[in-house]
């Protein structure tokens, strides 16, 4: 046994001792005895010694004012304790006590007062060695470690291995609940493991409350350890797995997400914390951050609502600097994918300059937008919009919003999941697939007998194929449509010519210029800056706002087809003027906001040639003669009547439906800071205000020069390319080739199936469903819309205008009306939708504004008033298009 | 109970074979048409409204049964000799082609053909009254109707003086179809303009310099070498601005500005009315021909927007369809 002396001397706070000074110490300690136990001293005693451990532990226990207890430390041999007390006067900050039979030194106050007035320097040795200890917290902390895993060892060995097993496994938890512990670790009598601890004269438990235990987190530490050892890192891993779908089962979030977390899945987790950020937002914001920085930077920088999340709970924590920081980060990462994009970059762009005035909010607003356009630019550049459409899709049915629209969302939710297995599920898909081969077997190679020649059999069997594909989306769109192309190419069904004929046609030029001049007008910034405008014009209060957002919508849309592009750069403006306003989002208000400019923004698409997408398609499918006669103004002359009609319903219907819940703050400095952030027009800006200018004009003005629309857009567009205002990155991206590719072939099955006296066969198969309306213009309109309303329920609206045009515009000469019209039908009535599903655009909108823009079931209550605004509009405009003579 | 049952089952055996036997005796008529385009749907539309008209129930009182050669006109004569298998009660033709085959099948099964022409001209009767053999049916002789059409035409441009002919002049027929339009055009006051061309290349080629020939609309007269570039002459007729007038609603449809001529479906309906004859008793032989009971005006309002002509309000009421 090492002699007492040099023991002494091996302590720190004696090294720096002379062996006389050490031996005077000494000589003032009287050596004292506990049992395993034993209270040394209590906090909140005088302190009037100072200890040091000569063999034995004890433990170091804070208690809380609530009663409770924590075991902070537990020290063994060499270690000291008390010096505190005496070095401040304060009462004793913990209490000690022995948790084995332990022997120290006891310095009293005297003594050491007395000490340090004959031997000052000892004052200096003993503070240099708290500093070192203090520096040395590792060495300490693992002496101290050692003293308690032993403790621990002797409790754990002394356990039957039933016990073992539980408390190894409930190393694991955070704190125990007795409630559900149990259930937790699948442990029958785990309640009784735990009293019999808590009985336990060594405390490695503490009772938070009635039913909550926690482990001492050294001894939580040594049964992890225990857990690996025995059971194996994998094992680890499941009952983490396990854990955390049994928290997320009970409710309880931030539990899941750390198992979930600790078990190293961490994209679940991630999912779960995004699906719970608003719970984890309002009352665990610290840890939303905490565990948004502990997952993989691929993961943020790949997700962008995780970004949006780590932003919000920086700036909830009054860190709106490093909630910008992030985003900057983020899009930084991604600048590749995304470059060319103007918009985005004139988001971030706005985004700088709002940060260096402070104005983080707005910032914060801009920059995510700029990240969502990012992300579904490169969606829509990897031509996965289906992806994201799943996505909403999926969200908008697993989260039903509100409890206001339970009805609505279970719609929603029901019709969500219907329609995601009808469109992209796996199973579906092959269904499709076979379904689709299966028909077109029947009718190519059993050639029955139903009233067509063989080639006219066979093109029904491809086009049917064609279409189930589509449907079922069995294949890319563009990909099926080159499929048929090919069938009808290399079986001689159809000439080379006529088949792609459609992509030397006038209405694929007209889409590939106008899409090219949306695509400016998008990009450079020009539509934005109107809507900004069109904002500022109208006053600051709800109802003129609701109208100035259906008149910005009716008046943007003219030149930009592209339905979800406008959707894009417009939603997260109405969310900043709905915040303006002074309203939540989303909130009635808001949502009335919205409302009011999808009617231009997608309702409306009919109004112009150039409106939407489907309205160019129709256009190609009418006849050629009926195309020359309808120029760009007439089938706005046309359109206009039932157009204005559905506007008035439909805005008198938002502002009776969503009054908003207050008055709105009337405040113009949104507008007003974004405008200023603008500044005059670019160069780029210029050039496509004079190219929309020349291309209005030569459209309205065909009748006089004779150019055909088509080749105004193509030069319109040519001007853009050649300035550089789209460039190369911008055309490849902005320009929706995959429509065109689609379109190119779509276009030639008018002449395909006249070719095989197909659309006749068709008449013959319609008209008896249609005969007894077709002497009644009115309900023949309303069968043909109602039948428009059914289709779109399962086909995308391109799909139902394409669908119903090849088959219904034939009827035209028995009814006695211009193909133009039935068409204006199926393109209005393909406008409605009832259930989200059915609206890609909107959907887009939805995300964009991560759910802050509107409420779907809000938004679903306007659409009765939008099937019956159509039917109402085409019967009030018979009358008008008799007058023009598209009727009789 | 035995009573019960046997009498039972006795009834329905009754009722079942009294049903069979009245779908047995049901008239079965055989329809026969080269293709089913416009003309063809509209006469088979015609006979089977007509047929409801007339108090018969399809498929339970009578049985149609078309055969649709589907274009190939070698495929007539063996639908033909199926339906005469199958022991129809009489055989609806449409078109010269349809009826010959019908006549070449059977000459014991009535035959009522629907003809847009001059049937005796052709061949497929004796004489309108009696028409001989196992032939009857109804007759458009479309080329009668030269007078009017040239009249409607009259009323639509105020200002005609002169149309374009054209017709294949390797045809005797042709040569006297122009003949019979230049005379009736004079009647009119009006000058017929000759184009007697004898290939497709030369009628596309005479058609595109037509602008610099004096006339003011084309007058179609039926010739096959005609039709056969029917779109072509349309398209270019209307890039010309020329007013066009056609013999049938099918060319009005195609983008002819008007057309006057039969309608198929009150021809079809004509044509059921003789099958009613046949069915119940009448041989075909004692059945006079027809001819179309009515005729139609077809006017295209958007070709004659195109090219500049306003359809006023009486022609444009005159007209039994406005393709708009």
């Amino acid at each position: 046994m090492e002699p007492v002396a040099d023991t002494i001397r091996t302590i720190p706070i004696f090294s720096g001792l002379s062996r006389e000074d050490t031996a005077k110490v000494l000589g003032k300690m009287e050596e004292t005895s506990f049992a395993a136990g034993t209270t040394i001293f209590s906090q909140g005693d005088q302190g009037d010694a100072f200890y040091l451990i000569q063999s034995g532990a004890v433990q170091v226990m804070l208690e809380s004012g609530a009663g409770k207890s924590e075991v902070v430390a537990v020290l063994g041999a060499k270690d000291w304790f008390g010096e505190m007390a005496l070095l401040t006067g304060e009462p004793r900050s913990a209490t000690i006590f022995a948790v084995k039979p332990t022997t120290l030194w006891r310095l009293s106050r005297e003594a050491w007062d007395d000490l340090i007035d004959k031997h000052p320097t000892w004052l200096l040795q003993f503070c240099a060695t708290l500093s070192k200890r203090l520096s040395h917290l590792d060495r300490q902390y693992s002496t101290g470690r050692e003293a308690f895993n032993s403790l621990a060892g002797e409790f754990y060995s002394s356990r039957p291995p039933e016990q073992q097993q539980f408390f190894r496994r409930a190393g694991l938890l955070s704190d125990i609940d007795s409630s559900t512990v149990e259930r937790l670790l699948g442990a029958a009598g785990a309640n009784s493991y735990l009293e019999d601890l808590e009985k336990n004269r060594f405390r490695l438990v503490r009772r938070l409350d009635a039913t909550k235990y926690e482990l001492h987190s050294y001894f939580k530490d040594f049964l992890r350890e225990k857990l690996l050892e025995v059971e194996g890192k994998e094992a680890k891993l499941q009952l983490d797995r396990q854990i955390g779908a049994e928290y997320a089962a009970l409710g309880d979030w931030r539990q899941a997400i750390y198992h979930l977390l600790e078990a190293g899945d961490s994209p679940k987790a991630a999912e779960l914390l995004i699906a719970q950020q608003e719970p984890l937002l309002s009352g665990a914001v610290g840890f939303v951050k905490a565990t948004i920085d502990s997952l993989p930077r691929e993961q943020l920088y790949s997700d962008p609502r995780l970004v949006h999340l780590q932003a919000t709970a920086l700036a909830q924590l009054g860190d709106a600097a490093g909630a910008v920081r992030i985003y900057k980060e983020v899009l930084s990462q991604r600048s590749r994918e995304i470059a060319g994009a103007e918009a985005i970059t004139r988001h971030i762009r706005m985004a700088e300059t709002l940060a260096r005035r402070k104005e983080f909010a707005q910032a914060l607003s801009c920059l995510r937008s700029a990240l969502d356009m990012a992300g579904h630019e490169s969606v829509i550049s990897s031509g996965e919009v289906s992806r994201l459409y799943l996505d909403e899709n999926h969200q908008a049915a697993t989260n039903p919003v509100g409890a206001a629209g339970v009805v609505g969302s279970l719609f929603s939710y029901l019709l969500g999941k219907y329609s995601g297995s009808v469109k992209i599920g796996s199973v579906s898909k092959w269904f499709g697939a076979i379904l689709g081969l299966g028909l077109w077997g029947y009718l190519w190679f059993g050639k029955p007998d139903i009233g067509l020649d063989d080639s006219g059999t066979k093109l029904l069997g491809l086009l049917s194929l064609t279409l189930i594909y589509w449907v079922f989306w069995v294949l890319p769109d563009y990909g099926v449509a080159f499929i048929f192309a090919l069938g009808l190419i290399l079986t001689g069904l159809a000439s080379r010519e006529t088949v792609l004929g459609g992509f030397a046609s006038t209405t694929w030029f007209m889409t590939l210029g106008v899409l090219g001049l949306g695509a400016a007008i998008t990009g450079s910034g020009l539509f934005y800056r109107l809507s900004l405008h069109l904002v500022r014009f109208f006053p600051l209060s709800f109802y003129w706002q609701v109208v100035g957002m259906g008149l910005m919508g009716v008046v943007v849309m003219a030149l930009i087809p592209q339905q979800t592009a406008r959707t894009v750069v417009i939603s997260q403006m109405l969310v900043n003027l709905s915040e303006s306003l002074g309203y939540k989002t989303p909130s009635r208000a808001s949502t009335g906001l919205f409302a009011a400019s999808f009617l231009g923004l997608g309702q409306l698409g009919f109004l112009f040639l150039t409106g939407s997408t489907t309205s160019l398609i129709a256009w190609g499918l009418l006849p050629a003669d009926v195309r020359s006669q309808l120029t760009w103004g007439y089938w706005f002359l046309a359109a206009l009547p039932p157009t204005l009609i559905v506007l008035v319903i439909v805005l008198a219907a938002i502002v009776l439906i969503f009054r908003p819940e207050s008055e709105p703050k009337i405040s113009y400095k949104m507008v007003q800071t974004q405008l200023e952030i603008l500044g005059p027009l670019s160069a780029k800006e210029w050039i496509s205000l004079g190219v929309l200018c020349f291309t209005v004009t030569g459209w309205l003005t065909v009748s006089y020069h004779g150019i055909d629309g088509a080749w105004i857009a193509l030069i319109a567009f040519c001007v853009l390319v050649n300035t550089g205002v789209l460039g190369w990155q911008n055309l490849k991206r902005a320009i929706d080739w995959e429509l065109l590719l689609y379109m190119g072939v779509t276009l030639s099955i008018p002449t395909l199936l006249t070719q095989a006296r197909i659309d006749q066969w068709l008449v013959e198969l319609i008209t008896p469903a249609i005969e007894p309306f077709m002497n009644h213009p009115a309900w023949f309109f309303v069968v043909i819309a109602l039948l428009t309303y059914a289709l779109k329920l399962f086909f995308t609206s391109f799909l139902t205008v394409v669908t119903l045009s090849v088959a219904l515009v034939p009827l035209s000469v028995d009814v006695g009306m211009s193909p133009w019209i039935i068409a204006m039908i199926i393109l209005m009535a393909s406008e409605v939708w009832f259930f989200p599903f059915q609206v890609d655009w909107h959907t887009m909108a939805y995300s964009t504004t991560e759910k802050k823009g509107f409420s779907y079931p809000l938004m679903c209550r306007l659409n009765p008033i939008y099937a019956l605004a159509y039917i109402t509009a085409l019967i009030a405009a018979i009358p008008y298009w008799r007058y023009l003579g598209l009727m009789g | 109970m035995k009573f019960l049952a046997r009498n039972g089952i006795a009834m329905i055996l009754l009722i079942a074979s009294a049903v069979v036997d009245a779908q047995t005796q049901a008239p079965r008529v055989g329809i026969l048409v080269t293709e089913i385009s416009r003309s063809e749907s509209q006469v088979i539309k015609g006979i089977g409204d007509e047929i409801k008209k007339l108090g018969y129930r399809v498929r339970k009182t009578i049985f149609l049964e078309t055969r649709n050669a589907k274009g190939d006109r070698g495929g007539l004569q063996p639908a033909a000799i199926e339906l005469v298998a199958k022991k129809v009660d009489a055989l609806v033709t449409f078109g010269t082609s349809a009826t010959l085959a019908a006549r070449a099948a059977t000459r014991d099964i009535p035959i009522v053909f629907v003809h847009p022409a001059d049937p005796i001209s052709l061949g497929l009767v004796a004489a309108m009254e009696k028409p001989g053999g196992n032939v009857t049916g109804v007759a458009g002789f479309s080329e009668e109707m030269t007078e009017q059409r040239l009249e409607k035409l009259k009323k639509i441009i105020s200002k005609l003086q002169r149309v374009h002919v054209f017709y294949d002049a390797k045809k005797e027929s042709g040569q006297e179809n122009f003949t019979y339009v230049e005379t009736i055009a004079a009647k009119l006051g009006l000058q017929a303009v000759r184009h007697g061309i004898k290939t497709a290349e030369e009628l596309k080629v005479t058609v595109q310099n037509l602008k610099n020939v004096a006339g003011d609309a084309l007058f179609h007269v039926a010739d096959d070498l005609v039709e056969g570039e029917a779109d072509f002459v349309l398209e270019t007729a209307r890039k010309n601005k020329l007013p066009t007038m056609f013999t049938d609603e099918t060319w009005s449809i195609k983008g002819a500005m008007a057309a006057y001529g039969p309608s198929y479906y009150e021809m079809g309906r004509q044509a059921a009315r003789l099958v009613h004859m046949i069915v119940t008793g009448r041989k075909a032989e004692t059945i006079p021909i027809q001819r179309a009971a009515k005729f139609d005006l077809i006017l295209n309002y958007r070709t004659a927007n195109l090219i500049g002509v306003t359809l006023n309000q009486d022609i444009l009421r005159e007209a039994d369809k406005v393709i708009r």
